[in-house]
């Protein structure tokens, strides 16, 4: 599953954490009587991607008894906690839109999801921080502006 | 029995008529002692009023005279006091003049000796703080100009430091001001994507 698109679900590391928590939730109740997948699953994520994820564990073969529907929400969750993240640190507060088109950047140039972790400075003024395992690239409109300010005042 | 009644009546009218008589004559006799006490008390009344009159008259014309006397004695006294201090003041004057005058002629006597002293030592000094100040403007031509010099330059530095420093603060505070208003959320999403594209050809995704 991994290389597997679940930006459907979570595109950054909140989410994430807050997709395996349910999804834990979920695993927790299996042996419960009265115990429905599908009843469980749009309950905790709304109808559509309650289809989704059926559609994913349909795709990963015929699973119909409890221990082996258990054992693929504790793959999803395994699976999910193993995806790269990348730190931006960015001037806003994205919208779900914006959070959307990133991610997309993301899967198409590095193919595979990767989690997106924000942290906001506004001082920034605006482009991005990144980083993403151990590599650090400043693309902030601040550091290019203290560059030309810099060339200016030398330059007076 | 009418006769006896008679003689009874006539008795008793009789021993009234005597006790009248009497009474009257006891009330002439006291009368005529009441006259004569009244008349010496009288006399004995005017006796002392003369006499005191008479005291009260030598006691006036005593007062008087001491009065008279007394004022007599007043006015020569007054003048001989006002006397007396018209005098303590012309001697006062007069030696207050005289140690005025002494002290000015002392003092100036005091002033051009010192003076002549002074005049003197006054020439040394001046050539010996002449030669200190030659000396300590040389001194500071040699160790203290260059170092000041140093430390001017060092302290111009600084403070262009400080300036630049608070130059871009500004400059970034406002900017930081303006860019967050101005800049929409798609604005914000494009810049950093173009951040990313960059940081991808930076290798950081390598």
């Amino acid at each position: 599953m991994y290389g597997q698109d679940f930006s459907d679900f979570f595109v950054t590391k909140l989410q994430a954490n807050d997709f395996c928590g349910r999804i834990s939730g979920i695993s927790q109740q299996v042996y419960e009587a009265g115990f429905d997948l599908s009843a469980r699953l749009a309950a905790e994520f709304g109808v559509v991607k309650r289809d989704k994820l059926m559609m994913l564990l349909r795709e990963d073969g015929d699973l119909t008894d409890n221990r082996s529907i258990q054992k693929w929400l504790e793959k999803i969750i395994s699976q999910t906690k193993l995806l790269p993240t990348v730190t931006l640190t960015v001037a806003f507060v994205p919208n779900d839109k914006n959070l959307k088109h990133i991610s997309n950047w993301l899967l198409q140039n590095l193919n595979k999801q990767v989690l997106i972790e924000f942290n906001e400075d506004r001082s920034i003024l605006a482009g991005a921080r990144v980083n993403y395992n151990g590599k650090y690239s400043d693309q902030s409109v601040l550091t290019s502006y203290q560059k030309v300010l810099e060339k200016e005042i030398k330059a007076t | 029995m009418q006769i006896l009644s008679l003689v009874v009546d006539a008795t008793v009218i009789l021993f009234a008529v005597y006790f009248f008589l009497r009474i009257r004559s006891k009330e002439k006799e006291l009368q005529q002692k009441e006259g004569k006490i009244d008349s010496e008390y009288h006399e004995i009344v005017n006796t002392a009023l003369a006499r005191e009159r008479k005291i009260l008259d030598d006691a006036t014309n005593e007062a008087d005279k001491i009065i008279s006397e007394a004022k007599y004695f007043n006015r020569g006294s007054t003048e001989e006091v006002n006397k007396a201090l018209q005098m303590m003041v012309v001697d006062v004057q007069r030696e207050a003049t005289t140690a005025a005058s002494n002290f000015l002629s002392d003092y100036q006597a005091s002033l051009n000796q010192v003076s002549v002293k002074s005049l003197g030592g006054f020439e040394n000094v001046v050539k010996e703080l002449e030669s200190d100040l030659r000396s300590q403007v040389k001194n500071f031509n040699e160790a203290l100009l260059p170092g000041l010099e140093k430390e001017l330059a060092e302290y111009k530095r600084i403070r262009m430091e400080q300036v630049d420093k608070s130059v871009r603060r500004i400059v970034q505070i406002s900017a930081q001001e303006i860019l967050n208003k101005a800049i929409s959320l798609d604005d914000h999403e494009e810049l950093v994507i173009a951040a990313l594209e960059r940081a991808k050809k930076e290798g950081v995704f390598d």
